[in-house]
């Protein structure tokens, strides 16, 4: 199934963080084939027709199928287009460090070549280690996690691949002040933005104010409310702020619900104000946390977008 | 494609006492079935049925725009029992019955529902043997109960199931035979007739003039040890009754999505035969059974969108797979 020319505005893919039960209990979809069928039939029902992949899972479906190229295929069966955007897992994040550099640039020069035979549009990185890892964060520390990402932005454009960053309220770059320093240090044609509403919402930042500030910046999204604002640093503290904070176990919900924070249909504007075209992606980080289900969450979120959300811009 | 609409049947999410009670269960339930392309829901007595739609919501305009705001247009069908502890093959319980489905046939009607699907025996167990005077008496009951939902706009229309008295051919023959055509229409359910041995796509292109109803969902087994003549085959129960046929062979679950792998029944063969006879109303996909609430809805979404759409437009060599 060739890739169709975007004759509207935006198309939708799905980040996988899906789970499923199976006879041995939750299992992702690379656990085998019969998995990974259901997986790409659902999200293809609903109508996304990009799949995301982290690289964990897209190497997973490679081991399973044979390659990146057999794994897309497999999907494109489905349904689903392409693969649109991996997030990138394996390399030393310690960015804010010069003398990792050389080996950070050196595992992505792998992942060029192992993927390759795939169209990639974006890498996505959290461009800097867990705050608690790099506090303080000094403009010292925020300028090297600028050269570190100039440096590999620069590599993998030369293959028509974008780096672009996106923001866990818990990493380096939390503030809006460092955020606004780390776009000022890196190169705009190397160094892309890949926005998250809800990291960004949780750590105290507008999503929207965000992204009119950076919208030339912006080669992506990750579509996801929160029911919760880090009113108690919970970003600083160890081991896993996403996982174990003590605000929530659950910081991340499907859009569309009651309690939600973010503000999708005014973001939605600012897209349609400054016509983005391309992929956006919806993310369910965690659904499952507390008795939910990817399923359920991916209906919801879809019938937000079909019924919400493309009335406003699509 | 024109012809036929797409409904879901919500009886799924309605399997124990805590389930579908609550109205964010309901609205979670809509919009899945909304978003994953079904215009219209099945309802049954307990899963919307009977007192539930005034309770909850006060009239059926109230309902209606709830369900509307979640983007399903219509209740296309009941499902029904119609009351507690009757028999069709019973003559003195007939008043009665005509008297609930006329009821029932005038309520569903407010919800834009077209559509009374009625099981036109008990258990096989309990009603054995199955005589032709059981049979006459239950085609008398149905051609009564038909007249009267047709003054409300509502066809009636009987749903065989692999446990229910008539589910064997000759039987299911001497009943159409004996029913009006003009009034009781057949439900051919997919899954049912597979598993009590009755290849659907030929007996529906045998009795195409009789389906006015069809529920589509897969089946991986057939009932090859007559289990549905077994004491308790099926038993009463709340909100739905239990089949505890299968347990001989550890059968966990009749019931599967379109599309499974090992599915016994030929969806693309059954809707070649429906554009050829130029079936005309709904497709209610079930998936009754199913562990997997959301997920269900979504598989057979995806083999609705992915394959039969593409068959029923004419275009079967476009169906992904």
């Amino acid at each position: 199934m060739a890739e169709q020319p975007i004759t509207k505005n935006l198309k939708w893919s799905y980040m996988d963080h899906w789970s499923m039960r199976s006879p041995k209990g939750w299992v992702a979809a690379q656990v085998g084939p019969a998995y990974a069928d259901r997986f790409f039939k659902q999200v293809a029902a609903v109508g996304f027709e990009g799949v995301d992949p982290f690289e964990f899972r897209l190497n997973g479906l490679m081991q399973i199928f044979g390659s990146a190229k057999k794994a897309e295929q497999f999907a494109q069966d489905r349904g689903i287009e392409r693969f649109v955007n991996m997030f990138v897992c394996f390399y030393d994040d310690r960015t804010h460090l010069r003398e990792v550099h050389d080996g950070i640039v050196g595992a992505f020069e792998a992942k060029i070549r192992m993927y390759q035979d795939i169209q990639l549009d974006n890498f996505i990185v959290m461009p800097a280690a867990r705050y608690c890892q790099a506090e303080p964060i000094t403009d010292e520390k925020i300028k090297n996690m600028a050269e570190c990402w100039n440096r590999v932005g620069k590599l993998i454009k030369k293959h028509g691949i974008k780096l672009t960053c996106h923001h866990e309220f818990y990493c380096g770059l939390h503030h809006r002040e460092e955020i606004d320093k780390f776009y000022a240090w890196t190169d705009p044609e190397y160094v892309y933005f890949f926005l998250d509403t809800a990291q960004h919402l949780i750590a105290g930042i507008d999503p929207t104010d965000l992204y009119v500030k950076y919208h030339d910046r912006v080669s992506g999204f990750h579509f996801k409310d929160t029911h919760h604002i880090d009113l108690r640093g919970d970003y600083r503290t160890p081991p896993d702020p996403e996982r174990c904070a003590s605000t929530t176990y659950r910081w991340f919900w499907e859009m569309g619900t009651p309690e939600g924070l973010v503000d999708f249909p005014r973001f939605m504007k600012a897209l349609r104000e400054f016509q983005y075209k391309g992929w956006v992606s919806v993310e369910h980080d965690k659904a499952d946390v507390g008795g939910g289900n990817y399923a359920e969450s991916t209906c919801r979120a879809k019938w937000y977008i079909d019924n919400v959300l493309s009335k406003i811009y699509a | 494609m024109a012809n036929i609409q797409w409904g879901y049947a919500v009886n799924q999410w309605r399997n124990m006492e805590v389930d579908f009670v609550r109205k964010d269960q309901m609205e979670s339930a809509f919009k899945v079935i909304s978003v994953c392309g079904f215009n219209a829901i099945e309802i049954t007595d307990t899963a919307l049925g009977g007192h539930m739609i005034p309770d909850y919501f006060g009239t059926a305009h109230a309902f209606m725009e709830f369900l509307h705001g979640c983007g399903v247009e219509r209740v296309c069908s009941l499902n029904t029992g119609i009351d507690f502890g009757v028999s069709p093959t019973n003559p003195a319980d007939h008043d009665r019955m005509v008297a609930g489905a006329s009821r029932s046939a005038q309520f569903i009607a407010e919800l834009g529902a077209t559509r009374l699907v009625v099981r036109p025996m008990p258990p096989y167990w309990r009603e054995a043997p199955i005589t032709d005077e059981k049979i006459k008496a239950a085609a008398e009951c149905w051609n009564r109960v038909g007249e009267a939902t047709r003054a409300a706009g509502v066809v009636t229309t009987m749903h065989v199931d692999f446990l229910c008295g008539v589910r064997n051919p000759e039987a299911l023959e001497k009943l159409l035979a004996l029913t009006s055509p003009e009034t009781v229409g057949l439900t051919l359910d997919t899954a049912e007739l597979t598993i009590a041995g009755i290849d659907p796509v030929g007996f529906y292109k045998k009795h195409h003039a009789r389906v006015n109803h069809l529920h589509f969902k897969d089946a991986v087994t057939t009932d090859t040890l007559d289990e549905y003549k077994d004491p308790n085959a099926e038993i009463d129960y709340w909100p739905n009754n239990l089949i505890l046929a299968g347990a001989k062979r550890h059968v966990e679950r009749w019931y599967y999505e379109m599309g499974t792998p090992g599915g016994l029944v030929d969806f693309p063969a059954l809707a070649e035969a429906m554009l050829e006879h130029n079936y005309e109303g709904w497709v209610v996909v079930e998936s009754d059974q199913s562990p997997f609430t959301e997920e269900s809805v979504m598989l057979n979404g995806w083999y609705k969108r992915f394959v039969l759409s593409k068959v029923l437009t004419g275009n079967a060599h476009a169906a992904v797979r």
